[in-house]
């Protein structure tokens, strides 16, 4: 797995080696959760932390913030070795993890005032993280009868307490209008602007792909991929639509010639390589003449897919998986 | 060490933020409130009417002809009827002894007994309030952290303090605190008031009864808030204040049955209710069951120490008693805590 973040040990506020969770069922079954992960979050900006449903997200954010203990491996933040030394770096961090979860009889301020208690800052604070998340004029209703926009805005606000430098929101935008959406990413983008390092982790790829920029991709507990936004998209084998006289010679040729290949339509073919030079060679020399060749802009849904594929097939494809990211990206 | 205050703090808000929990500790005020008015009422000196009604009832049955057969009965066997022989030969003092013993007099009909503050504190309502509180107090601790549990709120309690044993005795502590000082006022009201009653009825009370009963209240103040704190550890543990209202009432119901069944003879060392008392009573004594052989051959009970039929119980025993079951499921309590996955 080759790290396209570029940042260095020192410059990590999350860091996981070899981080593995294992879960034990009532009839002695063992389940793996989080299987030998390496996670590196350089400091600043917005991290996505991708990965399917039941891939170990939240299992490792969990082991993160000490609520769940690890059964190996090391886990840092801020550099500091966690769950050893997280009273330390708590009050650094902010979290929202899975749904908010408050008093539901206590107003939103409430809540608020108490977790502030802990942490021991000031009631003016919690005015302004109100404020922040637009919850004013609402904060002194109670919690139970908020919407599920409101909730996650009110846990969003009990982040801003802390004034984080390393927030950490899980499925934020989970139940939100399209308007709900909307404000808590321009939140999350504006707390990554301001220098706070965000770490969000979603399986909403268009949501990460507008908000990150940089992101991990996880599967079965596993890390498929990791860098920047930029370097997910453009890294790997290029896509390329090739147009053809005949799609279905043009598809025989390039599949003898071992080439990843697929027809789009009858003039059309989509085909994986990164030298187009190739494809050419090899219709050229079957007699076929293309009309054009265009590389095709991938998005990160399509980089998600093809290698969170590989682990939907089992342990044969995750070899394939690590092969490839060994020569790029996955 | 300020950061921890500023947590017992936080828990003691959440605590009065918790109306589940406000409404025990208001029961634990108004229904030792109510029993103590219900035992002023019962206690009440009669009336100028109720005393002239049972006069009137007094005297006619004195005239009654089952009463006075029943005196004529008393004058030929005398003995019977516990009149003592140095009266029995003078008539007009057997007479009036046996009219003394026989005839109802007006007393009789008032249905009412002087209120005492020791017969309260030893066998009437002292320990009836005190196993209330301890019920009650159980239930709040119980109901305090299964919220925390049940709401899923525990775990972002913990992303601001991770330090679990802080988080685990800083509640423990506030709860402590609320249930002591809740404990305390109640028991202490409660043996002043009914003092203030016997007294203002122009009852004399014995040297030292005020502060017996004071000093009961305060043992029993103990208990219940070691019974909150028992709670607490014991849904810290089982994370479910079902399971531990569950085992209290299975305590109560089905453990006096397995003692009686399974248990050791001499039960002292094992029933909380006779360490309970201990603890309140400042020591307790208790029936034996004693071996069958002592039946087989009655002299056994007076010589034999097996059959004896009454155990004692000290406070330092019932203490050193609450205090193992407590450091047992303290520790199992805090132990789990630190160890295990917070959801």
């Amino acid at each position: 797995m080759n790290d396209l973040s570029g940042g260095g040990p020192a410059g990590l506020v999350i860091e996981t080696t070899g981080l593995r969770k294992e879960f034990r069922g009532r009839r002695g079954g063992l389940r793996v959760a989080v299987d030998d992960l390496d996670l590196a979050v350089p400091a600043g900006g917005v991290h996505g932390f991708l990965g399917p449903n039941g891939s170990g997200k939240t299992t490792t954010i969990r082991m993160l913030l000490g609520l769940a203990r690890a059964t190996g491996g090391e886990m840092r933040l801020f550099g500091e070795p966690v769950p050893r030394r997280l009273p330390d770096v708590i009050d650094r961090v902010g979290a929202v993890v899975e749904a908010p979860k408050f008093s539901p009889h206590l107003s939103g301020r409430r809540n608020l005032m108490l977790l502030a208690g802990i942490i021991g800052v000031p009631a003016s604070r919690v005015h302004e993280a109100v404020e922040t998340v637009g919850l004013t004029g609402r904060d002194g209703d109670r919690f139970k009868s908020y919407s599920l926009g409101m909730k996650q805005r009110l846990a969003i606000a009990a982040t801003l307490l802390k004034g984080p430098d390393l927030l950490i929101l899980d499925e934020p935008t989970n139940g939100l209008d399209p308007a709900g959406i909307r404000e808590i990413r321009e939140t999350i983008r504006d707390l990554g602007e301001r220098g706070v390092t965000v770490l969000l982790s979603s399986h909403i790829l268009a949501e990460v792909q507008a908000v990150c920029t940089s992101a991990t991709i996880i599967a079965n507990g596993r890390l498929l991929a990791s860098g920047s936004v930029a370097d997910l998209l453009a890294a790997g084998d290029d896509v390329h639509a090739v147009e053809v006289p005949d799609a279905g010679l043009a598809l025989d040729a390039l599949v003898r010639a071992d080439l990843l290949a697929r027809r789009f339509d009858d003039h059309t073919i989509h085909v994986d390589t990164v030298e187009p030079a190739t494809v050419t060679r090899v219709l050229a020399e079957a007699g076929i003449y293309l009309t054009s060749m265009t590389p095709l802009r991938r998005d990160l849904e399509s980089v998600f897919l093809e290698v969170t594929a590989g682990q939907a097939l089992g342990e044969r494809s995750h070899h394939q998986q690590t092969a490839q990211s060994d020569g790029g990206v996955a | 060490m300020t950061r921890f205050v500023g947590l017992v703090r936080v828990e003691l808000s959440r605590l009065r933020a918790r109306r589940a929990v406000l409404m025990i500790l208001a029961a634990a005020i108004v229904v030792p409130i109510v029993i103590a008015v219900a035992i002023v009422l019962d206690t009440s000196p009669p009336s100028s009417d109720e005393i002239a009604q049972a006069e009137r009832e007094a005297v006619s049955f004195s005239d009654d002809r089952f009463v006075r057969r029943d005196v004529e009965r008393c004058l030929d066997r005398p003995g019977r009827y516990g009149v003592a022989a140095g009266v029995r030969d003078d008539p007009d003092a057997l007479l009036a002894a046996c009219e003394d013993i026989v005839v109802p007099s007006a007393e009789d009909f008032l249905y009412t007994q002087p209120l005492d503050l020791d017969g309260e504190r030893e066998l009437g309502s002292g320990l009836a309030v005190v196993t209330l509180l301890g019920a009650l107090m159980f239930v709040a601790g119980t109901t305090f952290v299964g919220h925390d549990w049940s709401t899923g709120s525990m775990s972002n309690q913990l992303l601001f303090e991770p330090r679990r044993a802080r988080v685990w005795a800083a509640k423990a502590l506030a709860l402590v605190l609320a249930a002591a000082t809740v404990s305390v006022v109640v028991l202490t009201a409660y043996w002043l008031g009914l003092h203030a009653v016997v007294r203002g009825r122009d009852q004399t009370v014995p040297d030292g009864t005020l502060l017996d009963c004071l000093q009961h209240g305060w043992r029993g103040a103990g208990i219940a808030a070691a019974s909150a704190l028992g709670g607490y550890a014991l849904t810290m543990l089982s994370r479910s204040t079902v399971f531990s209202l569950g085992l209290l009432f299975g305590v109560s119901v089905a453990g006096g049955l397995l003692l009686a069944t399974i248990g050791p003879r001499d039960p002292g060392p094992v029933d909380p209710t006779i360490n309970a008392r201990a603890v309140i009573d400042d020591g307790a004594t208790y029936y034996i069951e004693p071996p069958d052989k002592c039946f087989r051959d009655n002299s056994l009970f007076d010589t034999d120490p097996d059959c004896s039929e009454q155990g004692t119980r000290s406070l330092g025993e019932g203490l050193a008693y609450y205090g193992v079951l407590l450091g047992v499921v303290g520790v199992a309590s805090v132990g789990s805590f630190r160890r295990r996955d917070v959801p």
